[in-house]
This record gives C-alpha cells, sequence and structure tokens, in this order.
C-alpha cells in the first residue's frame, strides 16, 4: 500500500498545474510547461506544488498553446512535427483573432518556436498581395493621406509594379 | 451553488460571440506589438514588405527595422533602379541590427562597387546571415573577369553565422578570423587549394560545408586538418574532366557526394572520424554502362569500410554489382551496420544487392528505394530470403 502512495506521488510531482485568466484548470506535465520559457522560470523559483497562475492567457488560448507543447515535447521526427505544425496552422486561415491572441501569449509566455511559427503562417498571408488586398483580409483601416500614399508609392515604385 | 457556473458558462459564450463579430470589423494585426510585426515581416521578401508597409499609418514606419533584408526575388527592371532600392532599404537604419541580407546581384552589369558597399554596410550592422548570388543571366564561362569580389571587410564581420557565395570571388586577407561562422555554401568559386585550406582553418566554429560546382577547371581539394568541419557537401555537374577530386578531414561525420562523377580521379584521407556517407550520383546522365568508369569508382568507394551508414544511388548500386563480379565473392571487412539503397531491380544491380547482403557482414538495416520496376518484387524477394544471414529489418519504400 505504502508504495503504492509513493508510486502516485512521484508521479504527481511530475505534473503541473496552470490557471487561465477565467480560472481553467489545466494539469500538464513538467516538461509540457517547460516549453515556456517564463513558465519555466517560475517553476524554478516556486516549484511546481502550488497552481501557477497565467493571469494574461485565456483558457481556450492556453488550451491551444498547451496542446502545441504537448506534441513538441515528445522528440518526434521531424517530418511528422512539420506535417502537425501545418495542421495545427490551418485554423489559422478561418479565425484571424484567435491566432492574434495565439500570438500575443505564446510572446508572453516565450515559446519561441510557436511564436516563429505563428510569424511564418501570416507572413505566408501577406505575401504577393496588394495594400488594398491586405487591408481587407486583417479590416485594417487606410488612416493615410493621399499626399503620404502617393509619397511611399513614387519612392518604392519597383515593389508595386504588378505581381 | 449552481449560479456561479451558469455565470461562468455565460461569459465564455458571450466572449466567443464578441470574437466572431470582431473577425468582421475590427482589426487584431495592428494591434500587435512591433516586435511581433517585426517578426512577421521578417519573414518576406523586401517587395512584399514594401506593399505591407504602405496600408496604415501604424505599417508606416515598420520597414525601417526590419531584421531580414530580402531581396533575391525581387524584380526590377532596371539595374540603376535595383540599386537605389537597395541602397533605400540599408539606410536610415541607426542602431537596428540587419541580422540577415539576401540579395541576387546581376554581375554582369559590374555593380562591384554597390556590393562593397553593401556588404560593408550590413557587416557594420552586425549582420548574421547573408546570401549574395551574383550568377549572371547568361551562360556561364563568357565573362569570367567579372566575378563579384567579395570585399575584404567581409572577413572583419564578428556575428556572421551563415554565409552563401554564389559566382564571386573569394580574396582572402592574410590574416582574418570568422569565429562564428556555423554554416558555409560557395557556388561557383573558383580558389586554390591553399586558399581553401586557410579559409577552412580560419573558421573555427564551422559545421556545415557546400561546395556546389566550385573549381571546375581545376583540382578539387578539400584539406580540413585544422577545422571542426563535421558536415561536408559536395555537388558537381558534369562539366569538367580531367581533374582530382580529395577530401581530408579528420572531424568530418558526414559525407554527401551529388551531381555527376565526371573528376578524373577521387580521393579520400584522414576521414578517421566519419560516420555516414552518400553517394547520390544522378543516373539521369549515366545513360551508358561503361565497367571502365565502375570500376574506378569500385576503388573509391572501399576507403568508406569503416562508416556505419552508407547510401548509394542506383548508378553506384551498379558498380557493387562491376565489384561483385570483378572480385569473384572476396570481401572486404568493413563496419557497415545500415546500407540505403536506390534500386531499379533490374539485371545489373541485382549482382550489387547480393554482395552487399553475403559481404556486408554487420549489416543491421537495409533501406531500399524503388525507383522502377515493380514487378521483379517477388524475385527481389526469394534474393532476400535465400542471401541474408544478420538481416534484423527490412523495408522497401516503393516509389511511385
Amino acid at each position: 500500500m505504502a508504495t503504492i502512495i509513493t508510486k502516485e506521488q512521484q508521479e504527481k510531482e511530475k505534473m503541473v498545474t496552470l490557471v487561465s485568466s477565467d480560472s481553467e484548470k489545466f494539469v500538464v506535465e513538467q516538461k509540457v510547461a517547460e516549453k515556456s520559457h517564463v513558465i519555466k522560470m517560475v517553476m524554478n523559483c516556486c516549484g511546481i506544488e502550488s497552481p501557477i497562475p497565467v493571469r494574461r492567457v485565456k483558457g481556450d488560448i492556453l488550451k491551444s498553446i498547451l496542446e502545441y507543447c504537448e506534441k513538441h515535447s515528445k522528440g518526434e521526427a521531424q517530418e511528422v512535427m512539420e506535417k502537425w505544425d501545418k495542421e495545427y496552422m490551418d485554423k489559422a486561415e478561418k479565425d484571424l483573432v484567435f491566432f492574434h491572441d495565439l500570438m500575443l501569449a505564446s510572446h508572453f509566455l516565450h515559446i519561441q518556436e510557436l511564436v516563429d511559427l505563428i510569424a511564418v503562417t501570416f507572413a505566408g498571408m501577406l505575401k504577393m498581395k496588394s495594400p488594398e488586398e491586405i487591408r481587407q483580409k486583417f479590416n485594417i483601416n487606410n488612416d493615410l493621406t493621399k499626399e503620404q500614399e502617393e509619397h511611399i508609392m513614387t519612392t518604392f515604385g519597383w515593389a508595386f509594379q504588378p505581381i | 451553488m449552481e449560479r456561479p457556473w451558469k455565470r461562468q458558462n455565460l461569459s465564455l459564450n458571450l466572449d466567443e460571440f464578441e470574437r466572431h463579430t470582431e473577425k468582421i470589423t475590427v482589426d487584431r494585426i495592428s494591434k500587435l506589438p512591433d516586435a511581433l510585426l517585426l517578426q512577421i515581416l521578417s519573414f518576406l521578401q523586401m517587395q512584399d514588405v514594401m506593399r505591407v508597409c504602405c496600408v496604415s499609418t501604424r505599417w508606416k514606419h515598420l520597414w525601417k527595422s526590419v531584421p531580414s533584408i530580402d531581396f533575391t526575388e525581387a524584380k526590377i527592371r532596371t539595374t540603376g533602379e535595383f540599386i537605389r532600392a537597395v541602397n533605400k532599404a540599408l539606410s536610415n537604419r541607426g542602431g537596428l541590427q540587419i541580422r540577415e541580407f539576401r540579395a541576387c546581384v546581376d554581375s554582369d552589369l559590374c555593380q562591384i562597387n554597390n556590393v562593397d558597399y553593401w556588404i560593408t554596410v550590413v557587416v557594420s550592422h552586425n549582420v548574421e546571415v547573408l546570401y549574395l548570388d551574383c550568377i549572371p543571366n547568361r551562360p556561364f564561362g563568357k565573362n569570367k573577369d567579372k566575378l563579384c569580389l567579395i570585399p575584404q571587410s567581409m572577413y572583419q564581420c564578428q556575428y556572421l553565422h551563415t554565409l552563401t557565395l554564389k559566382f564571386c570571388q573569394m580574396d582572402l586577407p592574410s590574416i582574418f578570423c570568422l569565429a562564428t561562422l556555423r554554416k558555409l555554401h560557395l557556388e561557383l568559386v573558383e580558389f586554390t587549394d591553399e586558399d581553401l585550406e586557410v579559409l577552412l582553418s580560419n573558421c573555427p566554429a564551422l559545421k556545415y560545408l557546400t561546395l556546389k560546382n566550385c573549381n571546375k577547371d581545376t583540382h578539387l581539394r578539400v584539406f580540413a586538418k585544422n577545422s571542426h568541419l563535421e558536415n561536408l557537401n559536395i555537388h558537381e555537374d558534369d562539366w569538367n574532366l580531367e581533374t582530382d577530386l580529395l577530401v581530408s578531414a579528420p572531424n568530418l561525420l558526414t559525407l554527401n557526394f551529388s551531381g555527376m562523377p565526371k573528376r578524373e580521379r577521387f580521393f579520400v584521407e584522414n576521414l578517421k572520424s566519419l560516420v555516414s556517407v552518400n553517394f547520390d550520383f544522378s543516373s539521369t546522365y549515366c545513360h551508358v554502362w561503361d565497367p571502365e568508369d565502375h570500376f574506378l569508382f569500385g576503388q573509391f568507394i572501399e576507403n568508406f569500410c569503416h562508416v556505419k551508414s552508407l547510401k548509394l544511388s542506383n548508378w553506384c548500386t551498379q558498380d557493387l554489382s562491376v565489384r561483385a563480379i570483378l572480385n569473384n565473392g572476396t570481401s572486404v571487412s568493413n563496419t557497415i551496420n545500415e546500407v540505403t539503397l536506390v534500386t531499379r531491380f533490374n539485371k545489373c544491380e541485382l549482382a550489387g544487392l547480393v554482395y552487399v547482403l553475403k559481404n556486408f557482414i554487420n549489416l543491421g538495416v537495409l533501406i531500399l528505394n524503388v525507383v522502377k520496376d515493380v514487378e521483379t518484387e517477388m524475385n527481389f524477394l526469394s534474393l532476400v530470403c535465400s542471401n541474408s544471414s544478420g538481416l534484423l529489418r527490412y523495408m522497401a519504400f516503393w516509389a511511385v
């Protein structure tokens, strides 16, 4: 009986609880949480016994981030990971707002790999598009004056030639 | 007790609702901090960066701080316009780092002074990744004296991590050290044996070296005695004739050959750390099966008996066949544990397969990359069953 308890304790010791801004709790392995540089530092100085609040990140975002961290802590073959990353990012096209939040959160938690992955995905969306197409896609309000716009167009005319 | 739970649930739904409405009306990307926007822009070519920076005042000034400047796919009609565009992108940087600089320069028009200036500027901004492609649009060889000369300032760069030079001339200074350089890719670069040796010994952190179509008219000798070079790729296309290829690198772990084995002689020496060797000679050039050619190469392969992993393209598998027939079963002792063969299972290759199974006594893994002639599968399987002794795993990739 006693041995069973210590075993359970040992297993529990490796787990850490993260609490999102809307009080959702996530229990994950320590090595998964360590993917975030910030959480790793918190764990190093405060231990993993008590739940760690992640106040700036909402539950659904944190869930998505932890999904990424879990997959990337397994050390699978590179091709498998690339395929998984692509599927993970396929959602970005559909819900841009979610992925802006995801990028902010992964930047805040200091998960550089994920920030890079999201940045590459966004860059892909901006590629080979005219300014007007970009404004439409991201709902950007054009607050440049006519003169400013013309100034840019003439200074960097080469970049605005038909694609 | 139930109410708080309900409220929480409601707020969550409201959140989702907001998000859906926001998707249509609110611009969120512009609210990201500069650091993240610059990170997104650093994955774009310069013309895309310019177009993005034209969308609103929030984005207008960002191009001045983009850490990576990439002109490799810029479609600019005139040389003058190209020079102005690059100069503009490199000016007004202040103290901001230029982490990456990539450009394709048309060396036909001899913009050497401009290239000098650009490299000096990016080096003074602590560039880490430098890519310079000077391959002219017209066929090579007509204008050899117009190779782009790399300025001396590049050799003073203290942060350079990855360097790619195509169709350039390297005039090494007497004293220099590229202390942080890890990856070097040289294409259509000509140098003397001493130059290459000096270059390698002055790059103490260099791990990856790629030489593509270098020294096409002269011997290519890679002496890396004083360096920690671990990975060497040599790719050569079908020119060149009566010259030698020599590799000598005591710390080398991986050696890859690709393209065409058209050099007269191949030598290797002092490869005591080598673990994996890959002969990816393309068969598309080798329509004629010339046994004499193969026999020379067969002797060369004998130098790699001490490695763990060997990869052979089907041209090389044919070579093993020639060996098998000429040697008539006498084996060379080897430590090769993993063999990858590209095969079409045609009659020129089967003897080579048998040779591998019979003579590679330490063989643990055999990976077959089957290109064609799938109907001979059954023949092959019976071949494996009757000839293999210690084979643990058999894998076959049936390519279309």
